[in-house]
C-alpha cells in the first residue's frame, strides 16, 4: 500500500534543559505500491528516527504519515498494519523461532499460514532451526528469524531496520536477492533502513539518502550516480568518493583553486556550453575517480601513491595542492614523485554551488 | 587417582567454607534445643540433653524464669513481622514496578532527579528521620498502626524495587514490546505480557531482598509501634528479663523468625532461575 509521508519533523528535548536536538526535519515522501525504498545515511542521519515514526514507537513533532490512503501518525501501533523487521531482532525469548515467526498470524494463519511460514523459513535459510529458543541461536540466525517474522505477516507496509547487518557477507549477498524476489512476487510495500549501498542498491527501486536529519535527494540508484543533487550525494555513492575541487566560473570554463585559495593561472577546464556556470561564481567542480584521466589533458600533477589492488589501480596525485584520485582499470606506469598529465571531458563533470553545495549541472555522460 | 585427590580436596575445601559460613546459625540451632544453664557452661559442650521447651515457652506464650511466669507474645509478633513485611513488599511492587517502567522507558521532566530522590531515601540514617517522623505521625494518627509502619517501610522497599527493576526493564530492552505491540497488542497488554516476564528476575530479586529487608528491620517498629504490632526483631526484647537473658528462647525465635524468609527465598527461587534462562534477550 502507499505510504505518504508529509513534512515529518521529529525534535527530542534536548538533555538538561539544552537546545532541543532536531532528529528529523521536514521530510515529505512517497512510497508507491508494491515498492521498495532505502532509506540509507549514515549513523545518525534520522532514518530509524523515521522508521520508528512509521511503526508509532515515536510521536511525530509535526506533519502527517498517510498509509493506504488512511493517516496512522496518530494511531497506536498495533493498529497501523505495519510488520517490522527489527535491528536488535526483538524475538520472543521464551517461545521457538517457529513460534515467534507465526506469532503476528495467529490462529488466523491456519494451514496456509503454517505453509507460509515454512516456506519464508527454507528461504531464508532457518528451516533447521524451527525447534530452538532464539537464546540458542547465533545473531544473524536470531537476525533471520526476525526477519522471517516481519516476511509473513500480512501488513499495508513492511518495514526492514538493518535486516542483514549481522549476515555474513557471502549470505547477505544471496538473501538480498530471495528477499526483494519475496517482497516482490508477494507485492508487498518496503521501506528498508541501511547505512550500507550495496544493500540499497541491490534491494531498492528507490533510494532516499538522508543526513543530519534531512532528505538530500530521492530517486533510482542511477539517478542519484548521475545526477546527485548536491556535493553530499556526490560524494556519499562510490569508492572512492567524487573528487570535488573548488573553482571560479567564467564565461565558457572554469578557473580552479589551488589549496592556498588562490587561482591558479594555467588551471581551466573547458566546460560546454550547454553548461550554464554563473559567471564569476564560486563553485565546486565533481569528477569521479574513474572519470580522471590521466597521461592526458591540460593539468599537470605530481603523483603521490600508485597502487595496483588486483584490478584497478588508485593513483593520487597532487594538483596545485590538492589531492585528487583516480581510478583506472589498467595499470598506470607513473612512479611516485613523476609528474604527469591528467584531464577531464566536460560531459563527466558535475558542478556544485559552493556555498550551499546544490548541483548547477551535470555533464551529459551516464555511469 | 590424582583427579579423585582433588575431588576429596575441593569436597573439604567447600565444608570448610560452609562450615565457616553456616557456624553462627548452626550454633542457634544448637542452642535453641537447650536450656540456659547447658548453654553458658564452660567450657561449650557439644554435648547436651536436648529439650523442647524454648520452643513450647514461645509457642504457649509462657516463660518461666527463675523470678516467675512471664507471658511471651513472640507468635503475635511473628505474625505482624509477616504482616508488616509482605503488604510493605507488595505495596513497593505494586507502585515501585510501574514507576521502574516509566523510569526505563520514558524520559521526562525531573525523571533523574525523583529517580535519585528515592533513592537517597536509603542515604539517611533512619534515625535521623525518626524524630520528625514520629512527631508527624503524632499528629496524623498514624503512629501506632500498621497502615503507618507499611508507609514508613516504603522508605526501605521502594529504592530497592524501583532500582533494582528498572534496570532489568533497562537489560530487556523495549524493542521486544515494540514486536509484540506491532503484532496488534496494545501498550498495556505489551506491558503485561512482555515486559514484566522479561523482568520477572529482578522483581523477583528485588522482592526478596526488600522483603528481608522489612523484615530485619528494627528501629522505625521500636519508635512508631508499641508492644502488640511490634515484628520479632523489637519482640526479641522481651527475652531480656529481670532475672537474665534467656539466650534459649531468643535462638528458638530467631531459628523460627528465619523460616519465612528462607521458605520465601526456596518459593522466589524458581523464578530467580528461570528468569536466568529466559533472560538472553539479546544475541
Amino acid at each position: 500500500m502507499s505510504l505518504d509521508l508529509q513534512a515529518v519533523s521529529k525534535a527530542y528535548p534536548g538533555r538538561r534543559g539544552g537546545a532541543p536536538v532536531q532528529a528529523v526535519r521536514e521530510l515529505s515522501l512517497a512510497v508507491e505500491p508494491g515498492e521498495i525504498v532505502a532509506l540509507l545515511g549514515s549513523s545518525g542521519c534520522g532514518k530509524t528516527s523515521t522508521l520508528r515514526m512509521v511503526a508509532g514507537f515515536e510521536a511525530v513533532s509535526s506533519g502527517s504519515i498517510t498509509l493506504a490512503g488512511k493517516r496512522i501518525e496518530a494511531l497506536p501501533p498495533a493498529r497501523r498494519g505495519v510488520a517490522m523487521a527489527f535491528e536488535g531482532y526483538a524475538l520472543y525469548p521464551p517461545l521457538t523461532v517457529r513460534e515467534n515467526i507465526a506469532f503476528g498470524l495467529g490462529n488466523r494463519g491456519g494451514e496456509a499460514g503454517r505453509r507460509r511460514v515454512a516456506e519464508v523459513a527454507e528461504l531464508l535459510g532457518i528451516a533447521p532451526l524451527m525447534d530452538r529458543k532464539p537464546a540458542a541461536l547465533s545473531g544473524g540466525e536470531q537476525q533471520r528469524a526476525g526477519l522471517a517474522r516481519a516476511l509473513v505477516r500480512d501488513a499495508h507496509l513492511h518495514l526492514l531496520d538493518e535486516p542483514m547487518g549481522q549476515l555474513e557477507p557471502q549470505l547477505r549477498a544471496v538473501l538480498r536477492g530471495r528477499v526483494k524476489a519475496l517482497v516482490k512476487q508477494r507485492g508487498l510495500t518496503a521501506v528498508l533502513v541501511t547505512h550500507d549501498q550495496a544493500e540499497a542498491h541491490a534491494m531498492a527501486d528507490r533510494i532516499a539518502v538522508m543526513e543530519a536529519g534531512e532528505l538530500q535527494q530521492f530517486g533510482p540508484a542511477a539517478a542519484l550516480r548521475d545526477a546527485p543533487a548536491n556535493l553530499f550525494v556526490a560524494t556519499f555513492f562510490g569508492e572512492p568518493p567524487m573528487n570535488a575541487v573548488p573553482a571560479i566560473a567564467e564565461p565558457g570554463g572554469l578557473r580552479l583553486r589551488g589549496a592556498d585559495g588562490e587561482v591558479a593561472p594555467g588551471w581551466r577546464q573547458d566546460l560546454p556550453a550547454a553548461v550554464p556556470a554563473p559567471a564569476g561564481g564560486e563553485v565546486v567542480l565533481g569528477v569521479r575517480p574513474g572519470r580522471l584521466r590521466l597521461g592526458e589533458g591540460p593539468w599537470r600533477g605530481i603523483v603521490v601513491s600508485n597502487q595496483w589492488l588486483g584490478d584497478q589501480a588508485h593513483v593520487a596525485v597532487e594538483v596545485c595542492g590538492r589531492l585528487l584520485v583516480a581510478v583506472s582499470l589498467a595499470r598506470v606506469p607513473a612512479r611516485v614523485g613523476e609528474a604527469i598529465a591528467l584531464g577531464l571531458d566536460p560531459a563527466d563533470a558535475h558542478l556544485f554551488d559552493a556555498g550551499s553545495g546544490r548541483a548547477l549541472a551535470h555533464g551529459a555522460r551516464r555511469a | 587417582m590424582a583427579d579423585l585427590v582433588l575431588r576429596v580436596l575441593r569436597g573439604l575445601a567447600l565444608a570448610l567454607v560452609l562450615v565457616f559460613f553456616l557456624f553462627p546459625i548452626v550454633w542457634i540451632l544448637l542452642m535453641s534445643f537447650q536450656t540456659n544453664e547447658t548453654i553458658l557452661r564452660l567450657p561449650p559442650s557439644l554435648a547436651f540433653d536436648p529439650t523442647l521447651a524454648n520452643y513450647k515457652a514461645l509457642l504457649t506464650g509462657t516463660m518461666e524464669t527463675s523470678s516467675g511466669t512471664l507471658q511471651v507474645t513472640f507468635l503475635r509478633n511473628l505474625g505482624n513481622s509477616v504482616l508488616l513485611a509482605s503488604l510493605s513488599v507488595g505495596l513497593s511492587l505494586l507502585l515501585g514496578v510501574p514507576a521502574a517502567y516509566a523510569f526505563a522507558r520514558f524520559r521526562f521532566r525531573l525523571g533523574e532527579d525523583i529517580a535519585f530522590t528515592l533513592l537517597s531515601f536509603r542515604f539517611a540514617p533512619p534515625l535521623l528521620v525518626l524524630l520528625p517522623l514520629s512527631l508527624y505521625f503524632n499528629e496524623l494518627g498514624l503512629a501506632d498502626t500498621y497502615a503507618g509502619l507499611i508507609w514508613v517501610y516504603q522508605l526501605i522497599c521502594l529504592p530497592l524495587v524501583l532500582w533494582i527493576v528498572r534496570s532489568h526493564f533497562e537489560e530487556a530492552g523495549v524493542e521486544v514490546e515494540n514486536a509484540y505491540r506491532l503484532d496488534g497488542h496494545s501498550w498495556w497488554a505489551g506491558f503485561r505480557k512482555v515486559a514484566i516476564p522479561l523482568a520477572m528476575p529482578g522483581i523477583a530479586a528485588a522482592g526478596l531482598l526488600a522483603f528481608i529487608f522489612a523484615w530485619n528491620n528494627f528501629v522505625f517498629a521500636l519508635i512508631l509501634a508499641s508492644a502488640d504490632k511490634q515484628p520479632v526483631t523489637v519482640g526479641a526484647l522481651a527475652f531480656v528479663t529481670a532475672s537474665g537473658i534467656q539466650y534459649g528462647q531468643i535462638a528458638a525465635a530467631i531459628v523460627l523468625s528465619i523460616l519465612p524468609t528462607l521458605a520465601l527465598a526456596l518459593y522466589a527461587q524458581r523464578w530467580l532461575v528461570e528468569g536466568l534462562s529466559l533472560g538472553a534477550v539479546k544475541g
